[in-house]
């Protein structure tokens, strides 16, 4: 190891390395059944994430979220399939992973 | 970067660990739980008032499935709900939650934020993704260096199928769902999900046929 952070735990194995991707939480946030909306995250600037979304006590007619990111906006948008099914309520998460 | 933390940077010049981020860690780690045929609810080994990440790695290979939901109960996630395709099977699953409190940890790396909250704590075990894509209706993702994974996907997708059939047919309901096909493939395809009445009309109709997939540390 010729630079960064080595920590070891107290049987001498290594649980964290410099060169490790920590995957961090960026952005949480519930929205509602019918919202579409968006949110400028500065601090992903530069950085790869994932964004997503996961329903909340839902059932086979709600459908989930579609999430994007275009620079540093994510948008989430309410999804609907025929006039059987409607936007659930979900949870959007928004992770660095490098 | 905030006044309290530690910052790292790695070979790329990316944050590692910072003040002003959190990091989601192990809350429960459960092999070879059973699923029947539809939704299984599934309950947290502890309640939780944050959103928990929720990992699977299916154990019976060729078998579709997926995390539906998140349940929900003021003020706490209480369980999450699969959905499984017809026969059952079996399922690996890990859950993350973000948490306050220290590790029972006595060596190791402890970051907080201005408050005072913990933020990374080396005596847990981290959220860790290794890989993201996405991934098409019928088709497969290979993960050549990475053995055994846990996964995520999201969204996903739904299709209404209606077939007449000379009268009065049925609409059936499909989600996506993944499926293991060895230690080092998944595929994504539709899964039956249940009825919706009847139709006099042939319909094939969904919300799209792509997901992204995460490949998430097996914490071995």
């Amino acid at each position: 190891m010729s630079y960064g952070l080595r920590v070891r735990n107290a049987l001498g194995r290594v649980i964290i390395n410099v060169v490790d991707r920590i995957t961090r939480l960026m952005y949480v946030s519930t929205q509602t059944a019918t919202s579409g909306n968006s949110g400028a995250l500065s601090q992903i600037a530069g950085l790869k994430t994932t964004e997503f979304a996961i329903p909340v006590n839902t059932t086979a007619a709600y459908l989930p979220h579609d999430v994007t990111r275009s620079g540093t906006t994510i948008t989430w948008t309410a999804k609907t399939l025929g006039a059987v099914t409607s936007p659930a309520t979900c949870v959007i998460f928004c992770f660095a992973y490098t | 970067m905030t006044d309290y933390g530690l910052k790292i940077k790695n070979t790329k010049l990316e944050l590692q660990i910072d003040g002003a981020y959190r990091n989601y860690v192990l809350l429960d780690s459960v092999d070879n739980s059973a699923l029947i045929y539809g939704f299984n609810d599934i309950n947290l080994s502890v309640n939780t008032t944050s959103p928990p990440i929720i990992l699977i790695r299916p154990v019976t290979t060729s078998l579709l499935m997926g995390v539906f939901d998140l349940n929900y109960t003021s003020p706490n996630y209480t369980g999450f709900t699969i959905l499984c395709d017809v026969g059952g099977g079996n399922v690996d699953y890990r859950v993350y939650v973000a948490t306050r409190e220290n590790s029972t940890e006595g060596y190791g790396l402890r970051v907080k934020n201005p408050k005072g909250d913990m933020v990374y704590d080396t005596g847990y075990t981290p959220f860790k993704i290794l890989d993201v894509t996405t991934i098409t209706i019928g088709g497969t993702h290979t993960h050549a260096s990475i053995s055994n994974p846990f996964y995520l996907f999201s969204p996903w997708r739904a299709r209404l199928w209606g077939q007449a059939g000379g009268g009065q047919g049925p609409i059936l309901r499909f989600c996506s769902g993944i499926k293991k096909n060895s230690s080092t493939q998944v595929g994504f395809d539709w899964q039956l999900a249940g009825g919706l009445g009847l139709t006099n009309f042939n319909s094939d109709t969904n919300t799209g046929t792509t997901s992204t997939l995460l490949v998430c540390d097996p914490n071995k």
